[in-house]
């Protein structure tokens, strides 16, 4: 009995270093496409460090957000409804120092994408003093309409359930929160082929890997609250984050386990150190709450999250 | 505060005419670099000035002179006898498109075809040709405020400059070019607050000298003079007594350049920079105030022994008999040869530092922009930094140059000529661009008394509604990107804002799909903006540059608006 236990507890500590191997790897290799980059790529990258609790839970995270892009195509016309082309790749997602406390996923994908500016540029006069200009044809800007097909790779922290995906995007975005604008939602629509590559959860489940399709909407609202209060809360922000992810033809077991289906909720409080960075370095201070989870997150929690925006270039 | 004593800030158009453009022509047929490039490059930059009217394109230059010296018949001959591997070879027979090629690729080509001369010529190295170059491109820069941009960006942030002007006349025509040079320069003190420390060119040759010295001296800032006198004018001249009179009076120091290299109107004019026509001058204005720039020649102290009858020792003797005698090492590149010449120079100076007599009277200056025909100004600090004890490289950096200036500080009262310049900042306060440092606001307390404040520095030039982008650019936000309150704060106050303070900032509060199509649409947005409002592309832009760029920017959330406004001016202009 006891050669038994710790035969297995052997094995899960190579399954624990062979995973964390492969997340190295992943990291690696997704860091290192910086020196890919050209002057005809775009290379961007964010960091955030962040403390994330569920369930009286503390642990250290980092939200990491990197991108390539290139322009194939972009109308340089002066008119309204300009249209353009571009391509894609990049990753993101958040690490934590307890990955069991983690429901973000990583996600690393590439596209193509062709868009719409809903956008009429008004012809203006500049005034003599600063700050002051004419409109002399109005304009209007009611958003941008994109369209995508894209594939990709995604797993949870732990490489337990890990998924190739391809699929069509469909998105619009509002840049604008004046008046009715910011009751306008930026609304995403994506449809994914998902072929699962490993699944540790179906196995736990006692079906095989089975492949699948995954609608996902996401919506987003930001209300300019600190307009509304008094001025040294004018950077005030709130923000929502609705995310519902819906799969399609996964083993009759799986749906019978509620996972056939997700939501991502999440509510934030930001306030942004414009004049000064908090401590010379704090360029915002966020708190948000946020309920479910995003696939191939498995667990449902729910987490605060209070954190800083730091070293952003 | 270390302070470079000896440092021009002004460019070629702002010193040279056609009359005078010999002058700078000479000097760059003096540099160590191939004929061939020397010859077609002299050309080309006496054109530029004659006929541009003040405006430079780089990379018209560069590709004229590589065109002019690849076509000529030694140079095919060249390249016939390099490697057919050679990679110039293969460039260039293979029919480099130069006209597709940007002005640092266009530099990068020059400085291989001035490798691939001067391999064939003992007397020019790559390091030369390329020092050339970036010579040129400092002189041909548009204006004075960049020249003084790139080189305060290579000091330290509380590091000084005197900055010397020139007046290249013959005849005493262009008054305007002066006073123009004169105005931009002063500006540069309302740039960086008590950083700038500028002597104004006397030149005899112009009638109204004295009356354009006083009025620099008493309402632009300027706290010295600069006499340049291989321009072609005797120092022993009754108005240039006249000058020293005053100078005397009021404890402005005078800087002369004293070596026999530089500009000079003709070859007999060199003589008069000899410091030993001084001795007649300090005998008449003994607490006279004066440096010999460059010491009368770093050749004479990489000698073994300094020698007794040569400009450096006469320097030296009137520096034993009079207080006020200074001189600096400015262009001082001899050393950096190393060997025995390095040895040599380093002991004679360290020696004189170790004297009582001199040890005072040593400044350290580079002859920035000029000196970048050996090195950088980093360079040239780091240099004498490393080979000097720290004892003194303070010295000849801190203490002498402050003492030299009249600086109030370690206890010293304010020279009259530093009080003038201390009076014009704080007139000019409202101009001021960035904060002054600390010994200027504890100086103006001292003079007007000790409630005296310096106002919040504006953004000056870094956001303007004079810049049309700038102005274009806050329009554009100000339809649906500030809030009303943002608005009524003005434009000064939306330049301190930083991006995430605009309505389409909500990076991480939203999945990524929609923030980039957020960015995408901005950047789209704001570069439709200005096209369909008169603006246009700067050369080498393009539409997708400039959408990948303002994406890249407005992904940022620390970038301030003044920032996006710089970057901006980068991709658009308007006629």
């Amino acid at each position: 009995m006891g050669s038994t236990c710790l035969h297995e507890m052997t094995e899960k500590r190579w399954s624990v270093r062979i995973q964390s191997l492969r997340l190295m790897l992943l990291l690696l290799v997704l860091s290192t496409g910086t020196a890919w980059g050209n002057d005809s790529l775009d290379f961007k990258h964010s960091f955030r460090p962040a403390l994330l609790t569920s369930h009286g839970d503390w642990t250290g995270a980092l939200s990491y957000d990197l991108g390539l892009s290139t322009v194939l195509y972009s109308q340089a016309e002066k008119d309204s409804f300009r249209k353009s082309l571009s391509a894609r790749m990049g990753t993101k997602g958040t690490v934590a120092v307890d990955a069991d406390l983690n429901t973000e996923p990583l996600n690393a994908d590439a596209g193509i994408t062709t868009s719409i500016n809903f956008y009429k540029p008004p012809i203006i006069e500049l005034g003599a003093k600063p700050g002051q200009f004419l409109t002399k044809e109005e304009g209007f800007n009611y958003g941008r309409l994109s369209f995508s097909l894209l594939g990709g790779y995604e797993t949870d922290q732990r490489l337990d359930n890990r998924n190739i995906t391809a699929g069509a995007e469909l998105g619009y975005a509002l840049t604008e929160t004046q008046a009715f604008k910011s009751l306008v939602p930026s609304v995403f629509l994506g449809y994914d082929f998902v072929f699962v590559d490993h699944s540790e959860q179906q196995k736990s489940l006692g079906v095989d890997d089975g492949d699948s399709r995954r609608l996902r909407v996401f919506a987003s609202w930001k209300f300019p609250v600190g307009q509304w209060l008094p001025p040294p809360l004018e950077p005030l922000d709130a923000h929502v984050d609705l995310r519902y992810y819906l799969n399609d033809g996964l083993p009759s077991v799986y749906r019978a386990t509620d996972k056939d289906d997700a939501i991502y909720a999440a509510a934030s409080l930001s306030y942004s150190f414009s004049q000064k960075p908090l401590w010379g370095f704090v360029d915002a201070l966020f708190v948000r709450v946020a309920t479910g989870r995003i696939p191939p997150e498995t667990k449902d929690a729910t987490t605060v999250m209070v954190g800083l925006a730091v070293w952003e270039r | 505060m270390r302070i470079n004593c000896h440092a021009h800030l002004f460019n070629a158009t702002s010193i040279f005419t056609t009359s005078t453009l010999d002058i700078l022509l000479k000097r760059i047929t003096e540099m160590k670099i191939p004929d061939l490039v020397k010859n077609e490059l002299a050309k080309q930059v006496g054109n530029l000035l004659t006929k541009a009217g003040g405006y430079v394109d780089e990379e018209i230059l560069f590709r004229t002179i590589i065109e002019k010296v690849t076509a000529t018949s030694d140079f095919k001959k060249l390249l016939e006898r390099l490697s057919p591997s050679d990679s110039l070879r293969l460039e260039l027979f293979g029919g480099a498109k130069l006209e597709d090629y940007a002005v640092e690729k266009l530099v990068s080509l020059l400085g291989r075809i001035g490798d691939a001369v001067g391999k064939e010529n003992q007397d020019a190295t790559k390091s030369d040709m390329m020092d050339a170059i970036s010579f040129i491109r400092l002189a041909l820069l548009p204006g004075i405020r960049q020249v003084t941009d790139t080189l305060m960006e290579q000091l330290e942030h509380d590091d000084g400059v005197v900055a010397l002007t020139m007046d290249i006349t013959h005849d005493g025509s262009n008054r305007q070019l002066l006073e123009k040079q004169l105005a931009d320069t002063a500006a540069q003190i309302l740039a960086y607050p008590g950083r700038i420390f500028p002597f104004v060119a006397v030149n005899s040759r112009r009638p109204e000298h004295f009356s354009l010295m006083e009025a620099a001296l008493n309402g632009k800032g300027f706290i010295g003079v600069k006499l340049y006198p291989s321009l072609g004018f005797a120092v022993d001249s009754p108005e240039l007594f006249k000058v020293y009179a005053y100078c005397e009076e009021r404890e402005i120091p005078l800087l002369m350049h004293c070596s026999e290299g530089g500009f000079y109107y003709a070859d007999e004019s060199r003589k008069n920079s000899d410091p030993l026509l001084w001795q007649a001058i300090l005998e008449k204005h003994d607490k006279l105030k004066i440096c010999f720039g460059h010491f009368g020649g770093a050749k004479y102290l990489t000698s073994p022994t300094i020698p007794d009858t040569c400009w450096s020792r006469t320097i030296l003797t009137l520096m034993e008999k009079y207080e006020g005698v200074y001189a600096d090492i400015a262009f001082h590149s001899e050393p950096m040869e190393g060997g025995e010449s390095e040895k040599n120079y380093f002991t004679n100076l360290s020696q004189l530092l170790q004297d009582s007599r001199y040890r005072s009277r040593i400044l350290f200056g580079t002859d920035y922009f000029l000196s970048r025909q050996q090195l950088t100004e980093t360079s040239s600090w780091e240099y004498f930094r490393a080979h000097l004890s720290p004892e003194d490289f303070r010295q000849i950096a801190e203490i002498n140059p402050a003492a030299y200036l009249g600086l109030p500080i370690d206890g010293r009262k304010c020279s009259l000529a530093m009080e003038n310049h201390l009076r014009y900042i704080y007139q000019q306060r409202d101009a001021l661009l960035s904060e002054a440092g600390d010994w200027v606001k504890s100086a103006l307390k001292v003079i007007y008394g000790p409630d005296t404040t310096l106002p919040k520095p504006t953004l000056g030039p870094k956001w303007s509604w004079n810049n049309k982008v700038h102005a274009y650019l806050y329009a554009f936000l100000a339809e649906g990107q500030l809030s009303d309150r943002r608005k009524e704060e003005g434009f000064d106050a939306a330049g301190m804002l930083k991006l995430r303070d605009l309505a389409y900032w909500n990076k991480g509060f939203e999945a990524k799909e929609l923030w980039t199509l957020k960015l995408k649409a901005m950047a789209e947005n704001l570069d439709t903006f200005i096209l369909t409002n008169g603006g246009s592309y700067e050369k080498n832009q393009s539409s997708k540059g400039a959408i990948g760029s303002l994406e890249n920017l407005l992904d940022d959330g620390s970038r301030y608006i003044h920032e996006v406004g710089e970057v901006s001016d980068g991709i658009y202009m308007f006629a």
